[in-house]
């Protein structure tokens, strides 16, 4: 038997894995209502007690090993953000060599910076161009912060730092795949 | 996004993987396998390992 890691920030890890859970809905392995319960919990910061090591099995399952490689013994703020940000990305690489069945843009996490808000949600600057986000998880954005979206959700707000570093990421990615980008 | 395969051999911590059209090797240090498994893998790490009617149940609905 697989043997996860507890999740120290389940709002944080949350806020990552709710946006992709519509594809577990879609696949009949989530229901809507439950997801829907969920993400109302996180957003209105009520006690997350859900099974989230096998409603998100692959994510806690995931994040444990990494966890364990980064040598802790929960699933942490590290150990999210290094997986949702950074890692994820390889994994779902990984599985467009295997089976491309997937559209892989969808899934990956983006780093993101806010341009204005408007009624529709926040209008974002990101690698893939102008996007609008929704901003059910985050209070109150300005102008030039920058954020990670995953699935079109907002995340969180990230240090610059970190967004550069995914930038850095998504274009090197780029350049391995079509050998020279502009961006 | 995890795929689904069937472990064909065992080397410590290695295992290869059948996916159908292609073979992988797998790392199982944390979910150990068999031969003959059906196991889930996702970034080159087995994360699951499946009942053999849950196997059944897969094929029946593809």
């Amino acid at each position: 038997m697989f043997k996860t890691l507890p999740i120290q920030n389940k709002e944080l890890f949350l806020k990552y894995a709710i946006p992709c859970g519509e594809v577990l809905v879609n696949r009949g392995e989530l229901k809507e209502r439950l997801l829907k319960k969920m993400k109302g919990s996180v957003i209105d910061q009520k006690e997350l007690n859900y099974d989230i090591e096998n409603i998100f099995k692959v994510a806690t399952r995931m994040c444990t090993i990494l966890g364990t490689r980064m040598g802790k013994d929960t699933i942490d703020e590290d150990v999210i953000r290094k997986y949702f940000l950074h890692e994820h990305e390889k994994a779902i690489e990984w599985r467009m060599e295997i089976k491309p069945d997937v559209v892989p843009e969808k899934c990956r996490v983006y780093s993101g910076r806010v341009v204005n808000e408007n009624n529709k949600g926040v209008l974002l600057n990101t690698p893939l161009g102008r996007v609008i986000a929704k901003t059910d998880f985050m209070d109150k954005l300005e102008t030039g912060d920058w954020v990670s979206m995953h699935y079109s959700q907002i995340a969180e707000e990230i240090p610059k730092k970190e967004a550069d570093s995914m930038i850095k990421e998504f274009k090197e990615r780029l350049e391995k795949k079509y050998n020279k980008v502009n961006i | 996004m995890a795929l689904l395969g069937r472990v064909e051999e065992v080397n410590g911590d290695t295992a290869l993987i059948d996916f159908g059209e292609i073979k992988k090797n797998a790392n199982s240090k944390f979910l150990p396998v068999r031969k003959d498994d059906y196991v889930y893998v996702f970034d080159g790490f087995v994360i699951e390992k499946l009942k053999e009617k849950d196997v059944k149940n897969i094929y029946k609905g593809e």
